[in-house]
């Protein structure tokens, strides 16, 4: 037959196929090999939607979408999706709500008092999602905290209780794996209640609970260290328990990934990965860098991940409806946020606040045992801003810094604006202008013996996007707290003269904006 | 039942059903005709049938794929993506290129779709990681654009990879330098060393 025959006269459906297998990036690369690569990738709509969401850093959703969505419409979904993103160019709706605030997990935001839990399914009207509330108030116990997983339809709550005739005042945590749709118990899991612990502590913080997929990550304080246990909750066994030497040794923690997990503690963030073939061994320390940390006084720090790395793990029986896209994983964001105080001649006066982002990447890139290495670090203090309410709150989602405060122009109009974290643009701190996150960034140098922390004051700022001013009634509502998930960013507003004669603030409002 | 196959070179093979029904053609032949003569298969060479059959013995008890083709956009390419390549798949296909482009072209041709997805994984495999020049020089291609397309591409090339890499890029050097002369605490505290970039 064709002793010639190479890749060159293979027939197009069968390169589109080859292609197929690569990355995005990759397949652009390819189309610059030659006119027939170039001409096979630009008329396969299949591989023009894989490029797109290699290049804005998404990843399908396996189970969003039904089986006779057509790739053309895909694609086109999912250029809306970045178009909207960019522009802010979002659905507003104000929904009465008189509880507090909660999580938000996967459009359903749930807020729990000591004794209820009230959950609302968030609307999305392209997608015929109809607004829903729902309230679980059945509950035999007292509770104390709470964690969902919509995708798996798990509501995890944490209940205290005091142990009964105890002057040492010792108190029962216990953790129960319930459905979120109707509070019975998770059918998937073996038993209703994960695990009960007796704990002395005299003032015991309600324990951080993480879930992904089928594990359940826990942060229990005692009266003189610290545990962080990671279960399986549908088995219900231990996989591994990472001893902490003091309390608060562990600030905060989140999964990273199915196997590993991020720890913030008081002076690195260490990365370590779980051998969930293995129960009960200990996980290994795969990665520990040290944070940037111009002052020893830092006294706070909390970490969280952007996008929704867990959603792998989705459970064919949840009936809540998965976003429509997810972030790939080298695209998230981890952010650390913590106070220090007193940075001198620097600008900011007094306490500092700080927020450092970092590509999920940059941690999974570089596991070198035991190696403390300086991860690549953004940072940008938020502390300029914070006063007077401009840059009130800010949150990470799909790769955007997104961030609320007040007007510049009219102190009875609270904005949102938008700024993209991959791409940023030279600039000089004290530039205020339209961008209120300046670039920060300590180096350290010793200066006569003396360990010195010196600021930065060049460097690139996230490229501003879009900003757009809120409806809401300036001089009768303050937004107190904002969330955002890949598809809402929620405000919770607060009325104002009940804000500032100091009662009890009832919530009067959520504003949510809704990606259309 | 033995089903009697011709390649394109006039060679006989003699193969169970089971085996040839591995392939959609012969499925719908035996389907529609029934195994009374030889099948002629005018396109795939005694030696590439030869290949086609060993792969098909060996998985003869596999489950018949689904057709899932494009049944949500990309996610068969995406579950595809992710199978794992058996060892005995690793060392089948461990051929020279042109064999390789004769396995695809018939797996293609009888309709055999995990074998056409192994050869383009492979294929695909081949290319990952390999600069423009490297592509080339692997599967002999001539470069046919003008200077000018050239140039045009490089730029939308660079303006793609900026919107990756500007973040890792700025922090990597200059302004940005990671810190590196922090004291740790406890056991952390080790040699430092730089990160590569």
């Amino acid at each position: 037959m064709t002793a010639d025959l190479s890749l060159f006269t293979l027939p197009l459906e069968i390169l589109t196929r080859i292609f197929g297998f690569l990355e995005g990036r990759q397949i652009t690369g390819c189309s610059t090999v030659c006119s027939y690569f170039k001409h096979a990738i630009e008329n396969s709509i299949v591989l023009q939607y894989l490029i797109k969401l290699d290049m804005f850093g998404y990843a399908d959703v396996s189970g969003s979408v039904d089986a006779s969505v057509v790739p053309a419409t895909r694609l086109d979904q999912l250029e809306r999706h970045i178009d909207a993103w960019n522009n802010l160019d979002w659905v507003e709706d104000v929904l009465p709500h008189d509880y507090g605030f909660g999580i938000l997990c996967q459009g359903i935001l749930a807020t729990s008092d000591l004794k209820s839990v009230h959950c609302i399914q968030l609307p999305h009207l392209v997608r015929g999602i109809q607004l829903r509330r729902w309230t679980l108030d059945n509950l035999p116990f007292p509770i104390y905290g709470i964690e969902i997983d919509p995708s798996n339809d798990l509501l995890v709550v944490v209940s205290r209780e005091s142990a009964d005739l105890d002057p040492m005042g010792s108190k029962t945590i216990t953790l129960h794996l319930l459905t979120l749709s109707d509070s019975r118990p998770h059918p998937r899991a073996i038993s209703h209640t994960l695990f009960s612990v007796l704990t002395h502590a005299r003032s015991c913080p309600c324990p951080a609970v993480r879930v992904m997929g089928c594990l359940l990550g826990v942060v229990l304080y005692f009266r003189l260290d610290a545990r962080l246990e990671i279960w399986d909750w549908v088995t219900g066994q231990k996989m591994t328990v990472l001893e902490m030497r003091y309390a608060h040794h562990v600030y905060s923690f989140e999964f990273l990934s199915a196997t590993s997990i991020v720890a913030v503690l008081p002076r690195a963030l260490e990365v370590y990965q779980i051998l969930t073939e293995t129960p009960g061994a200990s996980p290994v320390r795969s990665a520990s860098f040290c944070l940037p940390q111009p002052n020893l006084a830092q006294y706070h720090s909390s970490v969280w991940v952007s996008g929704s790395p867990g959603i792998d793990h989705r459970s064919d029986a949840s009936s809540f409806p998965s976003p429509s896209f997810r972030l790939a994983k080298d695209s998230c964001y981890l952010t650390l946020h913590w106070c220090l105080s007193g940075i001198p001649n620097d600008g900011f006066e007094g306490n500092s606040r700080g927020v450092l982002f970092v590509p999920l990447s940059s941690l999974h890139c570089s596991p070198m045992y035991g190696d403390a290495l300086a991860i690549p670090w953004q940072v940008w203090s938020k502390d300029v801003y914070f006063q007077r309410d401009h840059g009130k709150d800010f949150q990470i989602s799909a790769g955007r810094l997104v961030s609320f405060g007040r007007s510049p122009r009219s102190s009875l109009h609270w904005e949102v604006s938008l700024f993209d974290l991959n791409r940023s643009r030279a600039g000089r701190l004290g530039e205020r202008g339209a961008n209120p996150w300046p670039y920060y960034a300590p180096s350290h140098v010793i200066k006569s013996g003396i360990l010195r922390s010196e600021i930065q004051t060049e460097g690139p700022y996230p490229v501003h996007l879009a900003t757009r001013t809120l409806s809401l009634d300036g001089s009768l509502y303050y937004p107190a707290y904002m969330i955002c998930d890949d598809e809402h960013i929620v405000f919770w507003a607060l009325a104002i003269d009940q804000y500032e004669h100091g009662g009890v603030p009832f919530v009067n409002k959520l504003i949510v904006l809704t990606l259309r | 039942m033995i089903v009697s196959l011709v390649s394109s070179d006039g060679k006989l093979y003699q193969v169970d059903e089971a085996v040839a029904r591995r392939s959609g053609v012969i499925y719908t032949v035996l389907e529609d005709i029934g195994n009374q003569k030889p099948i002629p298969l005018l396109n795939v060479p005694s030696h590439v049938l030869k290949q086609v059959i060993e792969y098909c013995e060996y998985h003869r008890t596999d489950p018949l794929p689904q057709d899932a083709e494009w049944s949500g956009p990309a996610r068969a390419e995406l579950v595809r993506r992710k199978a794992v390549v058996s060892d005995w798949d690793k060392k089948f296909i461990d051929c020279d290129q042109t064999l390789l482009f004769e396995i695809i072209q018939a797996a293609s041709y009888l309709d055999i779709k995990p074998l056409l997805d192994l050869g383009c994984k492979t294929v695909a495999n081949m290319m990952t990681g390999k600069s423009v020049e490297d592509i080339r020089a692997l599967f002999h291609i001539e470069n046919d654009f003008t200077p000018e397309e050239e140039t045009a591409m490089q730029v939308e090339r660079s303006e793609f990879e900026s919107l990756y890499n500007i973040m890792i890029k700025s922090m990597a050097g200059g302004v940005n330098a990671p810190v590196t002369s922090l004291p740790i605490p406890g056991k952390a505290r080790r040699r430092l060393r730089a990160p590569h970039y």
